[in-house]
């Protein structure tokens, strides 16, 4: 079988070509006496005219039927299609010896085509057994023990559009001759996914060959998935025997059918029934991106809804999008993948739509809801995405439209997206808190502190000029006092200091006080001057000759000798006080 | 007297060193771990406790708006604010506070500059300031007292015409410190009535968080002793009276 298969395989890019073409393979050239040689014979071509068979008188034929093979290749772009028959012969050679196959012929539009002939050499071996015709009682392919088909589906009550998995097995437990070849089973109302590949197993001491199928009801009611058959040949080894192969006799051709199977397909509930409900039975998840989170106005965002989970992927319809005025949307288009791995029809379908946001600002696309049936939980669910934030800068205005989709890279910012308050202060500096400076006693002390250092300098100043300016006026003025000032010790402490002592005093008391008057210094002062310039100052009469005949008095006192006419001291003090009086109230 | 002493070393000190003590600190943490309403609690202590420092009021502040407390923390933010004006966290957290009140009274951008530089300098800085220049006129007249040209005359009149900005400014803002009694809405919404009378109808409503300016009117209801307040608003110029315990002084 195997061979065969790679024999098919071999000449099958044969089979490509504009004409028709025969081709005759066999699985090997050299064999033993008892053994057999598989033929094939493949015409293909445009069309499929009849094969004469040629007569082979060194070996028993028997047909192992035909099958019709569609095959499309691309070449260099271009397609071409081409249908190949397949013609399967088993050939027992009749005794050792070198034999040849005999070219076979197809005649189409007058012309003739031919297989080359094959040289075959059969070796004398081991005795060929027995050839027994029909020994099985039963007769194996009526659904006997060694060959049978099956239709089994995964559940009998289902809901319209839930996924039922039909499994089509052939048991057999004897080689065949040839491919079988199968017929599907009728499934009107049904729409249908093929789930490859074939399952090979063996089970029981049975060969099981298992193809399975999705099957989605369409609407509700009693539906039947038909009879599957299968018609393989059947080696039969027996001499003669044509009841079933006709011209070749010695292999049948067994039809194998399998049971009609009922399935219920039960309405969709109408309670929980939302408005939205598009029909997609299954089971599913949802999830909404934006290629960009971050646009201008008018600029392109593809927002990408995908559906995806198990269950008729293609009835998935277009979600709704419930977008603001804030959007401007466009077309959506879709995309289907179909996933059957594990023999399930699984898959997305992606919703692509552009959408052009008008203003700028935070914009929400708000969450994408789907409801399906989910005939595990006999239930409908509504499965939403998250909602989307854009961050919408102020773009460039209109001028830019719908044509310049493209976005460009652009250089990024500052991204902010929570402006929330500013942290807290781990730590305190001591200020001055509430209390207010300009209340307190204190600080306005020291600020008027430097008006009154000015207030100071200002007034010292102002004297100084004035001392300067008047220095005479001002030791006239205080001549008076100061005169008293150093008389006044003489008076009260006279009997401390000596005669010499007292009457030196005396004078110079009195000295200062006419100098200081007459702006002279005291020192040297003469009695002529001092006549001539009190005369001038003084206008009383007597009074300036009486001041210098004191002064007069005094210097006798002090240089006369001793013991004549030694004058009382109190009574001099008293005088020169008396003196200055007068003086001082004539306005000296 | 001792009080004012401490008040100026303390200015001298006050830019260069940062300090934390453990009623602040446990406040804080508080405020970390996301129990707003304990923190906020935790910082009134703080400040009622003696340390009425900036970051106090400030970090009380954020506790109230955290707690969704809009007119608290914009009070004290406010408080805040009037003793580091320059502080831009406060300033921003503020600013963040104040969008949440739907304030038909908005600002220009030349209103919100003069107000900025006229409150740039907080009273106390402004006392130093005034001070200094006083000083500085008086040093200028006692200068010219020993040399009386013309660069003295010009010494004079220069440091007498910023002398007498500084002292207009001071004037001013002292003025307004006397006058003005600002105070924030605490309640949530306030009605604000044309007579301090429980019976009269709502004149206008003030939101949480508006800043208003307190006459020195106060008044209650005779029958039934609640407490009015005459509030004056600048920007709309009006007046109503409201309850004296939906609103916070600022001072």
């Amino acid at each position: 079988m195997k061979k065969l298969i790679l024999a098919f395989i071999l000449f099958a890019g044969a089979a490509v070509s504009d004409d028709i073409s025969v081709t005759s393979a066999v699985d090997k050239n050299v064999l033993n006496s008892g053994d057999r040689i598989i033929l094939q014979v493949t015409v293909s071509g445009n069309s499929s005219p009849a094969l004469k068979v040629p007569q082979m008188n060194d070996f028993n034929v028997y047909s192992g039927g035909q099958r019709t093979q569609s095959s499309f290749s691309f070449v260099n772009g271009r397609m071409s299609s081409s249908t190949s028959v397949i013609y399967d012969y088993t050939l027992n050679p009749k005794g050792p010896g070198k034999f040849t196959i005999p070219s076979f012929t197809v005649e189409s539009g007058g012309k003739v085509f031919k297989s080359a002939p094959i040289p075959v050499e059969v070796v004398k071996g081991a005795a060929p057994p027995p050839q027994v015709a029909r020994q099985d009682g039963a007769a194996p392919g009526t659904g006997g023990n060694d060959l049978f088909v099956q239709v089994n589906l995964d559940k009998n009550r289902v809901y319209v559009n839930e996924p039922v998995t039909m499994t089509f097995g052939f048991y057999n437990r004897v080689s065949l001759a040839g491919q079988p070849q199968y017929t599907p089973p009728d499934t009107t109302g049904f729409w249908k996914e093929d789930l490859p590949p074939q399952i090979n197993s063996s089970r029981n001491g049975y060969n099981v060959v298992e193809l399975k199928t999705a099957l989605f009801p369409a609407s509700p009611g009693q539906y039947t998935v038909g009879t599957a058959s299968l018609v393989c040949a059947v080696p039969v080894r027996g001499q003669g025997d044509d009841f079933f192969g006709g011209f070749f006799g010695g292999t049948r051709n067994v039809r194998l059918d399998s049971k009609p199977v009922l399935v219920t397909v039960l309405p969709l509930p109408e309670e929980g029934k939302t408005a939205d409900f598009s029909g997609t039975v299954g089971k599913f998840g949802i999830s909404a991106a934006v290629d960009k989170r971050d646009a201008k106005t008018n600029d392109a965002v593809t927002l990408t809804v995908s559906i995806s989970g198990t269950g008729n992927v293609k009835s998935i319809a277009e979600p709704k999008l419930l977008l603001s005025d804030e959007f401007k949307k466009y077309e959506t288009v879709s995309d289907l993948n179909i996933n059957k791995g594990n023999y399930e029809v699984k898959g997305s379908k992606v919703f692509k739509t552009v959408l052009v946001p008008k203003k700028a600002g935070r914009l929400t696309i708000p969450s994408v809801k789907y409801t399906y049936f989910d005939p595990a939980d006999k239930r409908y669910r509504t499965i939403s995405s998250d909602p989307i934030i854009l961050n919408v800068a102020q773009g460039p205005k209109e001028e830019s439209n719908y044509a310049n989709l493209t976005s460009m890279p652009q250089a990024e910012g500052v991204k902010v997206f929570d402006s929330g308050i500013r942290f807290i202060k781990p730590a305190y500096r001591y200020t001055l808190g509430r209390a207010l400076l300009y209340k307190s006693p204190l600080y306005l002390i020291i600020t008027l502190l430097p008006f009154f250092a000015w207030i100071s300098v200002l007034g010292s100043r102002k004297l100084k000029i004035r001392r300067e300016e008047n220095a005479v006026c001002f030791k006239a003025s205080r001549a008076y006092s100061n005169a008293l000032k150093s008389l006044k010790p003489l008076g009260t402490q006279a009997q401390k200091f000596t005669r010499e002592e007292y009457l030196g005093r005396l004078e110079a008391a009195y000295a200062e006080y006419i100098g200081n008057k007459i702006n002279r210094p005291p020192a040297g002062l003469s009695v002529d001057e001092i006549s001539k310039l009190l005369s001038g100052k003084i206008k009383e009469p007597g009074l300036a000759s009486s001041a210098v005949g004191v002064f007069e008095e005094l210097h006798f006192q002090r240089y006369a000798p001793s013991g004549s006419e030694n004058k009382d001291l109190n009574e001099l003090l008293s005088l020169i006080k008396e003196q200055i009086n007068k003086l001082e109230k004539a306005g000296l | 007297m001792n009080q004012t002493a401490k008040i100026l070393i303390l200015l001298l000190l006050s830019s260069f060193t940062a300090f934390a003590d453990q009623g602040f600190d446990a406040a804080n943490k508080l405020y970390e771990s996301g129990e707003y309403s304990e923190a906020a609690a935790a910082y009134g202590t703080v400040i009622s406790s003696g340390n009425a420092c900036a970051e106090a009021y400030y970090n009380l502040g954020n506790a109230c708006l955290k707690d969704k407390k809009v007119g608290l923390a914009i009070l004290n933010y406010e408080k805040a604010l009037r003793i580091t004006p320059r502080d831009a966290d406060i300033k921003y957290n503020l600013e963040f506070a104040r969008s949440f009140i739907k304030d038909n009274a908005g600002e220009d951008a030349a209103a919100k500059f003069l107000a900025g530089s006229y409150g740039f300098l907080t009273l106390n800085e402004l006392c130093v300031l005034f001070s200094a220049a006083f000083a500085l006129l008086m040093g200028a007249l006692i200068f010219r007292v020993y040399r009386k040209n013309e660069f003295s005359y010009w010494l004079v009149f220069g440091v007498s015409l910023l002398f007498a900005i500084i002292l207009l400014f001071f004037g001013a803002r002292i003025r307004d410190n006397e006058i003005n009694n600002p105070a924030i809405v605490v309640a949530l919404s306030v009605e604000a009535k044309s007579e301090p009378k429980d019976s009269n109808p709502a004149a206008f409503t003030l939101p949480e968080g508006k800043k208003v300016f307190l006459t020195s009117r106060r008044d209650f209801d005779k029958k039934t002793g609640q407490k009015y307040a005459e509030v004056l608003l600048k920007g709309e110029n009006i007046k109503g009276w409201v309850t004296l315990d939906s609103l916070a002084e600022i001072k």
